[in-house]
């Protein structure tokens, strides 16, 4: 709209010059017309031939960041070119495939000759997810805001929102705790090491407890012992990856319950597994936990993943699945439950 | 709550941009000091443009470093928008102290320039003689200096808010363009110096406002350096960049002025001519030049019509074309017709009154002559039949010897005259002599009453020093007719008709003004001056008004067939195919004329308004596409160079004739420039191809078939595109997908799409591969390349 009443103006500016070119039939008069028709056609040129080589990008501050906590996105516009250019627009959207796409915003920057412009921005984020930040399209305005050009482009940034770090989870299932006794009582009698299937180097976040203290003296390097399943069953958190339109908070909802169940195991066990169920290849993906780094990596392989529309779609298929053992802690937006399976 | 703030749709995406608390560096020093360039330029480049058309001298260096500084000054109060408000109103009020402690200084500049300009105009427009105002300080250059710091200064006040507030190019050009048109209107050119620094503060501003980022970044607490609109957020400002465009406008703009100034002066303003248009209102500022705004506005109507003897209140006669009077009578000459309606005897500065009843035992005596002594010789007696539609009541409107006896209204006689109402919408009837010449036969030879005419030979002291001047330009007379022919010779020569002669100022008496420095007029002010020149060679005279009917509104007449001529004429009739016609008399036929006393003839009529070569500008640009056939065609006199000095120069040279190739000449350097700014673009793109294709072949012969390879695809490329309508601004394809793209298009039914394949092959080989095409497969893809092109692709 703004670039047709532009041009209408000057088409009125032009007319009016004309008439007045005529009406005096003086240089000076010849000239600003000149400089008027003329005008146009050096702000289409230099404008063209400067956005061509005009770049945008975008990045957020950090590569990961808790829920409800604001992180910095910068936007910003390189030119290499010696004509400064007013007015870009680039399309800006921050989205995540758990959750709907938003419209996205337009920025409207300048990008100076031989620099940068850049604007940085705050981000809230309400739900967990990798968000994506992407620019798909520049578009760019004459000086005289008579033609737009556009040109797609590919500057992203991502950034992984895990829930917060103190959420309380108060969900003790029987056979949670059973297993857990288990293992402890096991464990203080000195037999859990009979469980052990693999020594491996220390890593961080590794208790204690696990250390192989002989062979680290041997080896002058921390070792733990690695078993199998931290206790008699093998402990199992089952994300639901279930995403309601209507409630787009549900699927948030069971990520946090995962994550906090989680939390708990790990700080109790040595170990477990994180699985969801992954609709697109068809199959499980499941990652042994031993610490919290492998927790949200684990996380940030789910948030990658396309969500389902059937609220117990991941527990069904486990269910099918016959590879049932150990216990499973099934985590959804309404909470966490547990199932033992005997083998 | 902070979700009631954002869109559902933000919501359900999860996440929110806060842009309104984003940080964005606006550099908002640089802005100001941008601001106060861009307004430096404007009121410097109007003040230089001004000073060099008119070779004004004053201190450029005073100037400059002073309105820098107060632009300075003035942008940088933006920076806080309290101090702003306050130190505003204190500079206003310094500003008005200043000028009032000054005033004699300032006061004494500005009438230096007025009358510099006002010089200028007066050599432009010939003109002899105006008023100059006076200067009350001798140094002209301080004064001058003095006077044009306050202007630039105030210029400044003004800029302040359209530049930096709005950056607004309309207010911008409204401010500065009046001042710089004072030398444009008569061709005075400014410097190219002072036209580049002008004209950079124009594009500078239209670039800001067009894209809208102009706005300062201010440093109140709430200010956000971006603005947000709905799913948009626009950076205001940044310093760096306006700085960085500033100063390529600069650089284009002089180095446009460098190239396209000797261009546009080649078509020189004597070679332009001047548009008629600017013919036209020439008058208008003539006027102004020569008596001031004042001279602009009517007094009194001026529609037409009778006025009653007022005279030097019409700025402008501006006639309705509305029917006043409808006559019926038989023609019986080809000579004007007077209807005469108001008689003036004397003179006074600004009007003729007609003379008081002291003068009333004459008057019998006249009224009885003037009838009787026609009625001896002509023979022809005719009736004629008056019906005013829209003329002045007050008077009665009668042909010349008139008889008395026969006349349907009401009537006193006054000093020989008839005097009567003729109220609007009634007729009335008279009979009359018609009157063709003045012949021995007819010459009367009654006596006159003592001192009758001397009331017609009196002159007021006010216009005698006038007429004595003239009388001695046009000479000794010898006679009557000598005094009349060389009255209207002189006027012919010296003096120029128009319906917009620019009322006469105030303290000026009207005859005296017209005859020595106004020298133009309509049929009042000839009449005026022609019965007064008459009394000081002796003839008595008189000033008449009311209409004239021409041989051309009798053509437009309506014959009366049902009506005998034998009822409204008897005697012989010279025009002896004569009907009885009525005509319809428009408030444009009102004249005035003198009459003059003759010896045994009586009073007579004489014209002295001179005929008018141009028409009525009224009538010429009455409509829109007057007006713009006005613009386009070129002025009378064309060639002749105005501003020659002598008499009215625009108007004095002979008619040219308007042709297409004048206004061509006056294009064609514009022309040429337009049209090679046109055809470089197309012209570039044209002589690359060619240089493309001679590379081509010359690689293809030198058997470099890599680069040949390249072309063709490229050509092949974009026609299937085109015609398949894929996107091509995307990510680039590569050749193999393109070619799998066309294999798939190939299941349609092109034939030479199934050799897509092979083609494939040596384009990867050829161009990716080390393995060297030969000269058949090179060949075998040009054709390809070719078949497909004219193959029917969808």
């Amino acid at each position: 709209m703004k670039q047709i009443i532009n041009r209408t103006i000057y088409a009125l500016v032009v007319l009016i010059l004309l008439a007045a070119v005529f009406y005096y039939r003086q240089p000076f008069l010849e000239m600003l017309f000149l400089l008027v028709i003329l005008l146009p056609a050096v702000s289409f040129i230099l404008t063209k031939s400067c956005f061509d080589r005009i770049d945008a990008e975008v990045s957020f501050s950090s590569t990961e960041c808790k829920k409800k906590i604001p992180a910095k996105l910068h936007l910003t516009m390189h030119n290499p070119t010696l004509f400064p250019l007013l007015h870009i627009e680039c399309l800006l959207t921050a989205e995540s495939a758990y959750y709907k796409k938003g419209n996205g915003t337009t920025y409207v920057l300048p990008a100076p000759a031989y620099g940068d412009a850049s604007f940085s921005a705050s981000v809230e984020f309400y739900y967990c997810g990798c968000f994506e930040a992407k620019i798909a399209e520049l578009r760019c305005c004459d000086y005289l805001y008579l033609w737009t050009f556009s040109k797609p482009i590919h500057s992203r940034s991502q950034i992984m929102i895990y829930p917060e770090s103190d959420i309380d989870f108060e969900a003790k299932p029987v056979s949670y705790a059973e297993g857990f006794d288990e293992f402890e009582g096991e464990s203080q009698r000195g037999s859990a090491s009979a469980n052990v299937t693999d020594v491996r180097e220390y890593r961080p976040g590794d208790r204690l407890q696990r250390v192989h203290w002989k062979l680290s003296a041997r080896l002058d390097k921390l070792m733990v012992k690695d078993n199998e399943a931290t206790a008699t069953r093998q402990f199992f958190v089952l994300l639901e990856l279930y995403r309601s339109d209507e409630h787009p908070e549900y699927l948030d909802h069971a990520v946090e319950h995962a994550y906090a169940a989680s939390r708990e195991l790990l700080a109790h066990l040595e170990n477990f597994l994180f699985a969801f169920y992954s609709a697109a290849k068809g199959e499980f993906c499941s990652f042994p936990i031993h610490n919290e780094i492998e927790l949200k990596d684990a996380l940030g392989e789910a948030y990658y993943e396309t969500p389902y529309d059937d609220p117990h779609l991941g527990l069904s298929v486990y269910k099918r699945s016959g590879m049932q053992k150990g216990c499973l802690i099934v985590a959804d937006y309404e909470g966490v439950q547990d199932e033992v399976f005997e083998t | 709550m902070r979700f009631l703030k954002h869109d559902k749709n933000r919501i359900l995406s999860g996440c929110i941009i806060q842009s309104d608390t984003g940080e964005f560096e606006s550099e908002r020093a640089k802005v100001c000091l941008i601001k106060a360039i861009l307004m430096f330029c404007s009121s410097f480049g109007t003040i230089a443009c001004v000073l060099t058309a008119f070779s004004i001298e004053a201190n450029y260096a005073l100037l400059i470093v002073f309105l820098l500084f107060s632009a300075l000054i003035m942008s940088f109060l933006r920076y806080n928008p309290v101090l702003f408000d306050l130190s505003y109103i204190a500079i206003m009020f310094g500003f008005i102290a200043l000028i009032l402690n000054n005033r004699t200084t300032v006061n004494s500049g500005y009438q230096a320039m007025v009358n510099i300009i006002r010089e200028e105009y007066q050599n432009y427009f010939g003109l002899n003689y105006t008023n100059e105002a006076a200067e009350a300080v001798s140094d002209r250059y301080r004064a001058v200096t003095t006077a044009l710091l306050f202007l630039g200064f105030f210029l400044l006040i003004l800029l302040n808010l359209a530049i930096s507030s709005h950056m607004s190019v309309l207010w911008n050009i409204v401010l500065t363009f009046p001042f710089l048109q004072l030398g444009l209107y008569i061709e005075k050119r400014p410097s190219l110096f002072a036209m580049s620094i002008l004209l950079v503060s124009y594009v500078m501003t239209a670039c800001l406002k067009r894209t809208g980022h102009y706005r300062l970044v201010t440093t109140g607490k709430k200010d956000s350096p971006v603005m947000i609109k709905r799913n948009r957020v626009s950076y205001k400002t940044h310093g760096k960049t306006m700085a960085q465009l500033l100063a390529w406008v600069f650089v284009f703009v002089v180095a446009f002025s460098l190239v396209a100034y000797p261009v546009a002066t080649f078509a020189t303003p004597k070679q332009n001519g001047t548009s008629s248009l600017k013919a036209a209102t020439d008058s208008v500022v003539e006027n102004i030049t020569q008596s001031g705004f004042a001279s602009l506005l009517n007094r009194y109507t001026a529609s037409g019509g009778v006025s009653g003897g007022k005279l030097g209140g019409v700025a402008r006669v501006s006639a309705d074309y509305e029917t006043d009077l409808k006559v019926t009578f038989v023609p019986t000459s080809m000579e004007t017709i007077y209807l005469k309606g108001y008689t003036g005897a004397a003179y006074t500065s600004t009007q003729w009154l007609a003379l008081d009843d002291d003068a009333t035992d004459i008057k019998d005596a006249a009224a009885f002559w003037e009838a009787d002594s026609i009625s001896k010789a002509g023979g022809l007696y005719g009736k004629m039949e008056i019906r005013n539609i829209d003329a002045d009541p007050d008077y009665l409107y009668l042909p010349y010897y008139t008889s008395a006896d026969e006349l349907s209204r009401a009537y006193t006689i006054d000093h020989g005259t008839i005097l009567g109402r003729s109220p609007v919408g009634k007729k009335y009837t008279l009979g009359y002599y018609p009157y063709t010449q003045l012949t021995k036969e007819n010459e009367s030879d009654q006596d006159l009453p003592e001192g009758y005419l001397d009331a017609y030979l009196e002159i007021p002291d006010t216009v005698s020093d006038a007429l004595n001047g003239t009388m001695e330009k046009i000479g000794k007379t010898d006679g009557i007719n000598d005094t009349i022919s060389k009255i209207n010779s002189y006027f012919e020569e010296e003096f120029k008709y128009t319906v917009s002669p620019g009322a006469t100022p105030y303290n000026k008496d009207f005859a005296s003004y017209f005859l020595t420095e106004q020298k133009k007029g309509y049929c009042a002010h000839f009449a005026t001056a022609g019965t007064l020149l008459c009394r000081a060679y002796g003839i008595p005279a008189r000033y008449v008004e009311g209409y004239a009917v021409s041989l051309s509104d009798l053509a437009d007449s309506t014959v009366e067939e049902k009506m005998s001529v034998d009822d409204w004429l008897t005697g012989e009739n010279d025009l002896e195919d004569a009907t009885v016609v009525t005509v319809d008399v428009p408030d444009a036929n009102a004249h005035a004329w003198t009459e003059i006393y003759i010896d045994g003839f009586g009073w007579s009529p004489v014209d002295f308004t001179p005929a008018s070569d141009d028409t009525d500008e009224s009538e010429e640009y009455s409509s829109l596409m007057s007006l713009f056939r006005g613009l386009f065609s070129l002025a009378k006199g064309t060639g002749e160079g105005s501003g020659n000095g002598g008499n009215g120069s625009s108007y004095s040279g002979s008619t040219a004739d308007v042709s297409f190739s004048d206004n061509m000449f006056f294009m064609a350097p514009l022309t040429i420039l337009a049209l090679a700014i046109i055809l470089f673009l197309p012209a570039v793109r044209f002589i690359r191809r060619v240089m493309e294709k001679r590379r081509v072949q010359s690689a293809y012969k030198s058997g470099a078939y890599d680069e040949v390879l390249p072309y063709y695809y490229n050509k092949l490329y974009c026609a299937v595109n085109k015609r398949t309508g894929y996107d091509m601004r995307g990510e680039a394809e590569l050749p193999r997908n393109f070619f799998e793209r066309l294999a798939r298009l190939s299941e349609r039914g092109t034939k030479a799409l199934q050799k897509n394949r092979r083609a494939a092959e040596i384009f990867e080989r050829g161009v990716y591969g080390r393995g060297q095409i030969k000269k058949e497969e090179m060949d075998f893809f040009i054709k390809y390349v070719k078949i497909l092109k004219e193959s029917d692709l969808k």
